[in-house]
């Protein structure tokens, strides 16, 4: 569902290029990608995620092919998709958990539709899936800069799960909790990305989650920085 | 939830600061607002003093003189004209009406106004108003006075007080007639011009106020009254016959429009009605060339639009200051706003992850913009009327001037639109800033 094919990237006005070779990523398959900090994983992912637009070769989400879209497509095309995990500050401060997690389906109709059809409306289909993921209903009340670092990057799975994207990319979202609630919040977005076969690109510089993943890739083996 | 809920809940989020400075544009705009309405009432109140006169006539002087102490009843004539150019001028074909005045005593600080019926039936202000009276009636003898309401309201007069003119236009005078008792028999309505602070008297008193003359009609009149005084004018004596009783009180007939003027030897001006106005240029043209003495001739409207092109200046330049303040106020929107951006590029960050594009974080920040400036000026609507309602009790009580709750004026609510265009317009920089950020940041979260 996700492919990259001889790409290649540079930064405007940047002394080096990024080239990716073939990476391919199957429908409902969970990759580890591991990549030390500087390896270019933020150049990665905004690509993927087609904040950035590449010079050569080609990506292509779900059969679209990105250097078709326009800037704006890509975004609407991110917004349906692609649910995405930060390493942390995930949420916005003024939103309650709730709202925090309905986000990912204000600027999607599809998943709109998706988690309405599933759950009967957006709210009620994110406090679902909070609880699901161990938020208990006292916590989900709560502001969520009251929550746990643990507990807010469980309300960023949710926000990335709702409305089934095909995609979620996570960032390095478990390096800022602890060995034993890693593995948790790791099951946990499996089971619940299972139950939709969502891809999962997992993107870390620590290796010891790595195999709970289908497959292990390294960075380094399929993208290298050139200098010009 | 839509974009407009997510700005105002994060402009919620950092209320203190931002209420704060919504509330310092909403003070800029009803300051805004207030001088305005000052502005325009000051405007139309000073135009509406005089309407429906073609020519004001008086002994020749400054014609904004004349303007000054006729209408406005501020300073006193230099020189009068004599009472038979007044008959000669107004016996002429084209003049419809005349009103005489004279000026020069005043009763505790308000002018007192020597004049005749004519004045009550052809004097207009504003829309070509003509003067109403709130209680009584127009003069029907001698020492009949009428009142500007705003006299009546300060000195506590009502109808059938007698009261005590004197010589002189100072609040205090020493040479009181307290032999010359007048009655008020009429208050005029408010009509926000110098006429509510006027004390009229029929014309042929004004000459019993300073002792000279006195008809012996009036003696006669007030026989009840301790009056001893024995002038004889005995060209009044056939109407005392009249068996009419109009003035229940003095239970003696009213006078005649042409007795109440009397045959002074001098007044101070007169105003005049023409049949037509294309003949007032002719008219002010002889007037100006008037052999007998040196008078002058003005239109009022003109005069008046000449006077005010030097007090409006003033007026204008309050507007501008008070719109510079409105733009300091918005200024300094844009520095909150510019000043929280650093904080908030994770916010963007998170918002671009989720599908924003770039032009809705655009979007966004310019909402917050015009929301602030949306509620400031809801917010100084609300100002203004407070003030407004809170100054009508006082000036109420004060002066007598009714302030009026009225919609706001078109001009009001363009310069309303004005600052919510360039306070939007202003909002358009941090949300340009927010928007390179998009770009640049992408989805990396810079703290």
């Amino acid at each position: 569902m996700l492919a990259i094919n001889n790409l290649t990237f540079s930064y405007p006005g940047a002394q080096s290029q990024f080239v990716l070779h073939d990476f391919a990523l199957a429908k409902g398959e969970h990759v580890f990608i591991y990549g030390p900090s500087g390896s270019g994983k933020s150049t990665l992912l905004s690509l993927i995620t087609g904040v950035q637009q590449h010079n050569s070769g080609s990506i292509s989400i779900l059969d679209t092919v990105f250097s078709t879209l326009s800037q704006k497509q890509k975004d609407r095309f991110r917004a349906d998709h692609i649910g995405y995990i930060f390493q942390q500050f995930n949420l916005i401060p003024f939103l309650s958990a709730t709202e925090n997690v309905a986000l990912g389906c204000e600027f999607s109709k599809i998943r709109t539709e998706k988690a309405t059809a599933k759950y009967g409306s957006v709210e009620k289909g994110a406090n679902t899936l909070l609880v699901a993921l161990g938020l208990s209903e006292q916590n989900i009340a709560k502001p969520v800069n009251q929550l746990s670092i643990g507990q807010q990057q469980r309300v960023a799975a949710a926000r990335a799960l709702l409305g089934e994207p095909e995609l979620i990319i996570a960032d390095e979202p478990t390096s800022a909790l602890d060995n034993d609630a890693r593995e948790e919040f790791i099951n946990q977005l499996f089971e619940q990305a299972n139950n939709n076969h969502t891809s999962i690109l997992f993107v870390s510089h620590d290796q010891t989650l790595a195999n709970l993943f289908d497959r292990q890739v390294a960075l380094s083996s399929f993208m290298q920085e050139k200098v010009l | 939830m839509s974009l407009l809920t997510l700005s105002r809940k994060s402009l919620l989020n950092r209320f203190s600061s931002i209420a704060i400075t919504t509330i310092a544009i909403a003070l800029s705009i009803t300051l805004l607002l207030l001088i305005e309405r000052a502005r325009v009432d000051a405007k139309a109140s000073f135009h509406n003093t005089v309407s429906g006169t073609d020519l004001i006539v008086g002994a020749r002087t400054g014609s904004t003189e004349l303007l000054l102490f006729s209408v406005f009843r501020i300073g006193h004539p230099t020189n009068n004209l004599s009472f038979k150019s007044y008959q000669d001028i107004t016996s002429k074909r084209s003049v419809k009406w005349a009103i005489p005045l004279s000026l020069g005593d005043s009763h505790k600080g308000f002018s007192v106004i020597g004049t005749n019926n004519d004045y009550f039936t052809h004097y207009r202000y504003a829309n070509k108003q003509n003067l109403a009276f709130s209680k009584g009636h127009a003069f029907e003898q001698v020492n009949h006075v009428v009142l500007g309401s705003n006299v009546a309201k300060k000195l506590h007069y009502h109808l059938g007080d007698s009261i005590v003119l004197s010589h002189g236009a100072g609040n205090t005078s020493f040479h009181h007639h307290d032999d010359h008792p007048f009655k008020v028999v009429g208050i005029l309505a408010a009509t926000g011009t110098a006429v509510d602070n006027s004390v009229h008297v029929p014309l042929v008193a004004i000459d019993n106020i300073h002792g000279s003359t006195m008809p012996s009609i009036s003696q006669k009149h007030q026989a009840d009254e301790h009056h001893d005084h024995d002038h004889n004018h005995d060209h009044h004596d056939d109407h005392q016959h009249h068996s009419e009783q109009r003035d229940e009180h003095s239970k003696l007939p009213a006078l005649s429009n042409a007795e109440l003027t009397g045959q002074p030897k001098q007044i101070s001006a007169f105003l005049l009605g023409l049949k037509s106005p294309i003949f007032a240029l002719q008219l002010q043209r002889n007037i100006s060339q008037y052999k007998q003495e040196p008078l002058l001739a003005i239109m009022p409207k003109f005069t008046l639009r000449q006077l005010w092109e030097v007090v409006g200046v003033f007026e204008k330049a309050l507007l501008v200051i008070s719109g510079a303040v409105v733009v300091i106020a918005l200024l300094g929107m844009l520095t909150n706003l510019l000043a929280s951006l650093s904080q908030r590029r994770r916010e963007l960050a998170i918002l671009r992850s989720v599908g924003a594009s770039p032009r809705t974080i655009f979007t966004l920040l310019g909402l917050e913009a015009l929301l602030i400036t949306t509620c400031a000026t809801l917010l100084a609507i609300a100002f203004y009327y407070l003030v407004i309602v809170l100054l009508a009790n006082m000036l109420g009580s004060i002066s007598g001037i009714h302030l009026q709750l009225m919609a706001l004026s078109q001009y009001q609510m363009s310069l309303l639109a004005g600052i919510i265009l360039l306070g939007t317009l202003f909002g358009c920089l941090p949300a340009y800033k927010a928007y390179r950020y998009a770009l640049s940041d992408g989805l990396t979260i810079k703290v």
